[in-house]
């Protein structure tokens, strides 16, 4: 291979981060550097997460957030938070909603609870299926071995509770990498987007499994590198409808683009 | 000259690694050569997986530099004898020293182990955190030490700590092999440590290569540093070219 490779063009993200990073300093966070990677590496649209709704209250992270949308029409998608430790969740969704927002994130891990064992979890997993919002579970928020986890197991068993929602399994990485795969296969419901994945051949893998369909770009910026997402999709041999469906199809379908 | 500092050949879980399997991803992602351990030494038997890396260094040997590795719950005398084995016999040119939650690196056993991979000049690869490589580099100040993972390869230590303790061992180089591709962070290490003392590697065959590349490719650094991160410093290190300077 001669470097650089061309990086592929044309994405759209399903898995971006807005807002403070508590644990160290990362540079250039803002929403105008944000847009300005998208821009430099050719990212079409972002599904962005709220990290203030992970770390401090998910109604003041999804207004924060649905303000920053709404300041990019057809640039950012928003991602709503419910932490089942604060409020119910149709009320939360619904101004959620109302505010522009098309997605739903849990975070069992680092909301400190089981996703099996939570009722006002499961009624959101129903509202989602009713609205055809899809649902972002990450294993971890992204790739570091000490951030809280949420077991990936646990979050097919709640795709298989609900096969009437869309449920993306985010930031998983090699360990979870046999139970991913098993879950798409058996859960037609079930969507991975590839940020954490840094297993040798995991996307050839997954696609070589027939899942290709239901595989999603996903950068982690502007907490991770997005480059070493999308230089995963640069060389490996696979058909380029399959590519350009990891790139930017599926997403599109799913987030109704 | 891109070197990967960190690959394995062997077996670990569902992961195997030939020879043959490692020229053939460093093919792949451009990678002129890979300084690699043997997963069998030091997760099941120490002679019999050198002696599998060193006939990969046989059938490859302008691609594939070998570390000395022993499983870590072994001390002593035959530890000794088995890297003079690998250095005088086998011709590797580093050692791999593995830590464990129940076997911890930083004990005084480890020292003159430490000690005479530094008297015959071998760099040492420590899958350790920061606490346990930070002991080591001060006990024996003339080894030099690649924190594999920058210290990551646990579920309680994180690569900040790794900083701190780097800045104040001038003998330790960072190993930027990990799945963490943080925002920033080669950047990071960069600024802690000097490019002369970051190193990049693969993980092979646990991690995608090409994404290890893309890590040192995407950084803000400059052509200089890039060059070192990629094979300029591991080739100093490794004394794989004629630049033999010290860090």
């Amino acid at each position: 291979m001669k470097w650089p490779i061309p990086l592929p063009q044309d994405s759209i993200d399903a898995y971006a981060w807005y807002g403070n990073w508590p644990h160290w300093p990362v540079p250039d966070n803002d929403e105008q550097a944000l847009l300005a990677q998208m821009d430099r590496l050719a990212i079409r649209a972002a599904a962005v997460l709220p990290l203030a709704g992970v770390f401090r209250d998910a109604a003041d992270g999804n207004a924060g957030l649905a303000q920053m949308v709404r300041r990019h029409p057809g640039r950012l998608i928003g991602i709503a938070t419910y932490d089942p430790r604060q409020s119910a969740p149709r009320p939360l969704l619904e101004r959620a909603r109302e505010a522009g927002l098309r997605g739903l994130a849990l975070f069992p891990g680092d909301h400190g609870y089981d996703l099996g064992d939570e009722p006002g979890v499961e009624e959101a997993l129903r509202i989602a299926g009713e609205w055809g919002w899809p649902v972002i579970i990450p294993v971890r928020l992204m790739m570091s071995w000490w951030l809280p986890v949420t077991p990936a197991p646990s979050i097919m068993a709640a795709a298989r509770r609900h096969p009437e929602t869309s449920v993306v399994v985010a930031s998983a990485n090699y360990g979870e990498f046999e139970q991913m795969l098993r879950g798409l296969a058996g859960l037609s419901n079930v969507y991975a987007e590839i940020s954490g994945l840094q297993r040798l051949d995991a996307v050839p893998l997954l696609c070589e499994a027939g899942l290709g369909n239901r595989l999603l770009f996903g950068s982690g910026q502007m907490l991770q590198m997005p480059e070493c997402n999308l230089v995963k999709l640069a060389y490996p041999a696979l058909p380029a409808d399959v590519k350009r469906g990891i790139l930017a199809g599926n997403a599109a379908r799913l987030f109704g683009l | 000259m891109i070197i990967d500092a960190h690959a394995h050949i062997g077996t670990l879980g569902g992961f195997k690694a030939s020879g043959d399997d490692l020229v053939r991803w460093a093919d792949r992602a451009g990678i002129d050569k890979l300084v690699t351990s043997s997963i069998d030494a030091f997760e099941y038997e120490a002679r019999a997986g050198n002696d599998l890396l060193a006939a990969a260094m046989r059938a490859h040997p302008d691609r594939i530099v070998g570390y000395a590795s022993f499983t870590s719950d072994y001390y002593g005398e035959a530890v000794l004898n088995e890297i003079d084995r690998c250095v005088y016999e086998l011709g590797m040119r580093g050692l791999k020293i593995y830590s464990r939650r129940l076997h911890s690196i930083a004990e005084p056993d480890m020292v003159p182990i430490v000690s005479h991979a530094a008297e015959l000049g071998l760099p040492i690869l420590a899958h350790a955190d920061a606490r346990e490589v930070g002991y080591l580099a001060r006990a024996v100040p003339a080894a030099t030490f690649l924190i594999a993972h920058l210290g990551e390869g646990f579920e309680d230590t994180n690569m900040w700590q790794t900083l701190t303790m780097a800045r104040s061992c001038p003998n330790v180089v960072l190993d930027l092999t990990s799945s963490q591709i943080y925002a920033g962070m080669v950047e990071a290490c960069v600024n802690a440590v000097g490019a002369r003392r970051v190193v990049f590697g693969t993980d092979v065959p646990l991690l995608e290569p090409e994404v290890q590349i893309q890590k040192v490719r995407a950084a803000k650094i400059d052509e200089e540093t890039r060059r070192l991160i990629l094979g300029g410093n591991a080739a100093r290190l490794f004394r794989l070219s004629q630049a033999q300077e010290t860090i």
